[in-house]
């Protein structure tokens, strides 16, 4: 139980940041081209 | 590489540090590996604050020099801190869950503030959205990003103005309720994560310039509706 729920918040964050920043890559490199 | 790669790249490398340290701090002997869910935590809920904090910022910018940059500004940081104050919400839910027994408490002012502020945010983007204009949805939003930034000391504080469930400060004035192992992890994550706003926030602010300029201005509902010209001929 212990480890899920450290695993799920620093999946939370790392997946959250992650999404968020691949979407700004995607979406700038659309709008350049 | 480009501007864009380079800033990518850095925010990259600072989640990879912050996690490291955060992964190899000590744990607390009350808490247990629960405390290492704080080295994630608390980065981000100062995130929530610096975000909100510089959308003042440029709100405040935008109504004295009324340029897009400061708009620009308050509109990405405003963004940002909605997704930090999500994670932040989500992490110390996942804390209390394992250390207090309870996912969520109305009751407790830091919670409850906590999701006003988010549910505050989320209003202010769905108003830019909302307004038929790029100006109008500056001038509309900067009031709301201005007034909005008191629910940060108000959240800072609530746990200091309230006893609740939440537990006080723990880095203070007079020192921090840590051993320094566990505050040195801290404090990076801190500044990873305050790295990787930087980052998010200047590239969020060059695809908001770049959708300003390949987008068409919005119009009004019914501006492209065009009267009947009376007395013109048919097969004109």
């Amino acid at each position: 139980m212990t480890e899920a729920l450290v695993a799920a918040s620093y999946l939370a964050t790392v997946g959250g940041v992650g999404a968020y920043a691949a979407w700004l890559y995607f979406r700038h490199r659309s709008l350049r081209n | 590489m480009n501007r864009i790669r380079v800033l990518m790249t850095l925010a990259g490398l600072a989640l990879a540090v912050g996690l490291f340290f955060a992964l190899r701090a000590p744990i607390d002997a009350f808490q247990g590996a629960y405390s290492r869910i704080m080295h994630v935590h608390v980065p981000t809920a100062w995130l929530a604050f610096l975000a909100f904090g510089v959308t003042a910022v440029g709100s405040i910018g935008w109504r004295l020099r009324k340029t897009r940059r400061w708009d620009r500004l308050a509109a990405a940081s405003a963004e940002l801190g909605v997704l930090f104050t999500a994670l932040a919400l989500i992490t110390g839910s996942l804390w209390g869950g394992g250390v207090w027994g309870t996912y969520w408490d109305w009751g407790d002012a830091r919670m409850a503030t906590t999701a006003l502020m988010f549910f505050v945010y989320v209003g202010y983007l769905a108003l830019r959205g909302a307004s038929p204009d790029r100006e109008t949805a500056a001038a509309r939003s900067s009031i709301l990003g201005i007034v909005a930034v008191v629910q940060v000391p108000l959240v800072y504080f609530s746990v200091n103005l309230f006893r609740s469930l939440h537990q006080g400060q723990s880095i203070r004035p007079d020192g921090a309720t840590m051993p320094t192992e566990m505050l040195v992890a801290m404090l990076v994550n801190v500044a990873a994560f305050t790295v990787i706003y930087i980052a998010l926030l200047i590239v969020r602010m060059s695809v908001l310039k770049l959708e300003e300029q390949t987008a068409p201005v919005p119009t009004a509902a019914g501006a492209a509706v065009q009267p009947p010209q009376l007395g013109k001929a048919l097969d004109d």
